[in-house]
């Protein structure tokens, strides 16, 4: 028991006196946390989207009656700076829509609308034949667009997605009633108001954290433990293997609880993260998994001799494991094999069953199956290291 | 000239024995556009502009319209599955299985979204915002006195997600592993105590990093080819490629990067630091820039630091060459210009100054 705590001491303090351990376990989380939280937060939030359009209005009037100025007004009530905008109206022009081709071509625009020269006679003969119950057929407006270009399609779909807000603000202008109609949205799973991004990316950060402490200051210092003969070394004194492996795991376990609250509190009180920082099954389960990632640390540790080809291969299973867990964004639709991936990543139930306990949202997945995954991965990595022979090792 | 063309030949076999590099190299480019492509491809729809899956449930008085609703979801990129009840739409968001459930009666519609998927649903409800208008107008027996008709400005590929995205993944792959490769290249070198060794030899800095870079190079613009092949392959990319102009910016930005990697190893000088300030930097840049989104939908303060980053030029001379964005030649040019320069002054100075650090 005394030489346990001795070793949790020693490696502890070796790794709170380590720069490189600092940095994996502490700075990089919290790094990546406050990247990730300037980078998406304000991706696909109101008035993040705002493409540049240009209006060629060419209508001729007829006889006084001008249907381009409601349309131009309709679509002026779906730009900024009104609330409800997707775009912005660059410019009004009369002439040709030649002029405004270069503007869209360089940049200076996503999109250009043309309103056709009989765009007036057009509408004005569809809403005679609408009156009389005649078929008609609809005037169309041209939407001149760049397909191999990102901003340009965006903005043709988003024109294509308004025009039947445009056709029933054109409507009631000439007062046509609109039916009452509710429309209403149910979040199911909700379990705080309004989950903004940090929420949303805050457990997956403190899983990555964990994983990567359990991977980067588990598996290359045991490597480099059994290259510079440390382990050895230990053998010739009467410390039982048991007490070095009690002492240095908890020395990680540690080190991960104070990583959870360091990432925690920055996620709350930095980035006003509403997580449950303090739920008692949150920390249940995050040492669970903790404990999971140390096992596979020590896998990879005693799979290799080389400390270079350790942290090699731990850099390599960690990219596509965190991109492949569902943390950065939901997954969807993705084929069979690569599900296979997802289905088998412990990262990816951690990453659910956190949200869950740490109140952001209800777990896609079964919560027995966050506890079973993960456990078989501990249960694999235990039979792993018991072929090693690790216990005659040291 | 000759301890150089030794040099050379000599570094060519190191580095294709070197297993970890020609991984990095070759492979980890791919892996990188391979698990971005799926990941990134899986929320926005895989090949198409918009496919989100749906639950639709309607009331009786509405079934009879379900074939008609169904096609029109599918013209407009959803993927609608119509279920019996709200309950099995509870069921199917909740799992995952579909993005979002809409409930429809001829007075009411309710979305459902699923907690769970996050910032996504912002997305979803700028869907919501489309779909109850198209229905809303449906219902009240509004005609259609207007339409949008697209017309292509030029004949270029249709661009989707997918064949939007590879471009941005490949240009942070090639400069992740230049950047990276060289870098622990030469920060190897130096823990070995070779650079001491090679210092009391007449070879110069200059042609030991140059000999390191050249091989870096070639492996690159080798790797990107690929890259591309395969993105085509997997998941059917259509590109109007401009092999030349694709070849140039892929050379320039691999000069650049390899620079970039020269100069990292020179001003930290244990491998650690190096390969830290490398992760850092390099994810820094894959997140503010346009990687995998484009400027229309990033806030203003995103736009002014993307362009303050090396691969947002990087990304866009790609998808210039591939035919998916609009550029000035001039620009193009440019941009090739200050990389090719940038990355050759970089590989010069820091080889240099590497050399002058090891004369103790």
């Amino acid at each position: 028991m005394k030489s346990a705590w001795q070793f949790f001491k020693i490696h502890f303090l070796s790794d709170m006196r380590n720069r490189k351990s600092i940095f994996w376990a502490m700075l990089f989380p919290s790094i990546l946390l406050f990247i990730l939280v300037l980078t998406f937060s304000n991706l696909g939030v109101k008035g993040s989207l705002d493409f540049r359009i240009i209006i060629v209005d060419e209508a001729q009037s007829v006889k006084g009656i001008d249907y381009a100025n409601s349309l131009i007004s309709a679509f002026r009530s779906l730009s900024y700076p009104n609330k409800n905008g997707f775009f912005t109206i660059v410019k009004v022009m009369k002439g040709s829509v030649k002029d405004a081709f270069n503007d869209v071509l360089y940049s200076k625009a996503d999109a250009i609308i043309e309103i056709p020269r009989d765009f007036n006679k057009l509408v004005m003969r569809s809403v005679l034949f609408a009156r009389l119950g005649l078929p008609f057929a609809a005037a169309h407006i041209k939407v001149y667009y760049l397909p191999n270009e990102a901003s340009s399609s965006l903005a043709q779909g988003a024109i294509d997605g308004v025009m039947d807000e445009v056709n029933s603000y054109m409507m009631s202008k000439f007062n046509y009633h609109l039916k009452e109609f509710t429309v209403q949205s149910e979040t199911i799973g909700e379990m705080m108001k309004a989950p903004t991004y940090t929420d949303f990316v805050t457990p997956g950060i403190i899983i990555i954290g964990a994983f990567t402490t359990g991977l980067l200051l588990v598996g290359p210092k045991l490597a480099f433990m059994k290259r510079n003969m440390v382990m050895k070394k230990y053998a010739s004194t009467p410390v039982s293997p048991k007490s070095f492996f009690t002492g240095f795991t908890f020395s990680k376990l540690f080190l991960m609880i104070i990583q959870y609250f360091l990432l925690a509190i920055l996620a709350v009180l930095v980035f006003n993260s509403a997580v449950h920082i303090f739920s008692p099954w949150a920390i249940l389960y995050y040492l669970f998994t903790c404990m999971i990632y140390i096992l596979i640390g020590f896998d990879i540790g005693f799979l290799f001799s080389s400390p270079t080809a350790v942290s090699a291969l731990t850099s390599v299973v960690n990219l596509p494991l965190e991109f492949l867990a569902g943390i950065y964004f939901p997954l969807f639709n993705l084929p069979w094999y690569v599900n296979i991936f997802v289905w088998s990543n412990p990262l990816w139930y951690a990453t659910n069953a956190m949200r869950q306990f740490l109140n952001v949202g209800l777990s896609t997945t079964p919560m027995w199956l966050n506890v079973f995954i993960p456990a078989l991965w501990g249960m694999a990595s235990l039979i792993f290291l018991s072929t090693r022979k690790m216990w005659k090792r040291i | 000239m000759k301890s150089g063309n030794t040099l050379l030949l000599k570094s060519f076999y190191m580095f294709v024995r070197d297993g970890k590099a020609t991984l990095m190299m070759f492979v980890s480019p791919l892996a990188f556009m391979l698990i971005l492509g799926f990941v990134i491809a899986g929320i926005s729809g895989g090949t198409q502009n918009v496919s989100v899956r749906l639950a639709f449930h309607l009331s009786k008085n509405l079934q009879p319209f379900e074939k008609a609703l169904e096609q029109e979801a599918r013209n407009a990129g959803f993927s609608a599955v119509f279920v019996k009840d709200e309950k099995t739409i509870k069921r199917l968001v909740s799992s995952a299985k579909m993005q979002m459930g809409i409930s429809l009666t001829s007075t009411s519609m309710t979305f459902f979204y699923n907690q769970a998927f996050g910032q996504y649903n912002n997305y979803l409800r700028i869907l919501q915002k489309f779909v109850s208008q198209a229905v809303k107008k449906r219902i009240s027996g509004i005609p259609t006195y207007v339409e949008a008709q697209p017309v292509k400005i030029n004949r270029g590929v249709n661009l989707t997600v997918i064949s939007f995205i590879v471009p941005g993944a490949m240009a942070i792959a090639i400069l992740t592993a230049c950047v990276l490769s060289t870098a622990t290249a030469f920060s190897n070198y130096r823990s070995n105590n070779t650079l001491k060794r090679l210092k009391v030899t007449p070879l110069s800095g200059n042609t030991f990093a140059f000999s390191i870079a050249v091989h870096r190079f070639w492996s690159s613009v080798v790797s990107s080819i690929l890259t591309i092949l395969a993105a085509e392959a997997i998941f059917s990319t259509i590109y109007s490629i401009n092999w030349l102009l694709l070849l140039l910016i892929t050379s320039t930005a691999a000069i650049m990067s390899i620079g970039l990697g020269t100069i990292f190893s020179v001003v930290f000088r244990d491998m650690w630091t190096t390969l830290n300030f490398s992760t850092i930097l390099l994810t820094v840049m894959m997140l503010f820039s346009n990687v995998f989104y484009p400027f229309s939908i990033m806030p203003n303060y995103m736009r002014i630091i993307a362009h303050t980053m090396p691969v947002t030029y990087f990304t866009q001379g790609l998808r210039y060459a591939l035919g998916i964005s609009p550029m000035y030649m001039s620009e193009f040019l440019l941009v090739n210009a200050i990389f090719a320069f940038a990355g050759v002054m970089l590989v010069i100075i820091g080889g240099r100054i590497m050399f002058y650090f090891e004369r103790r």
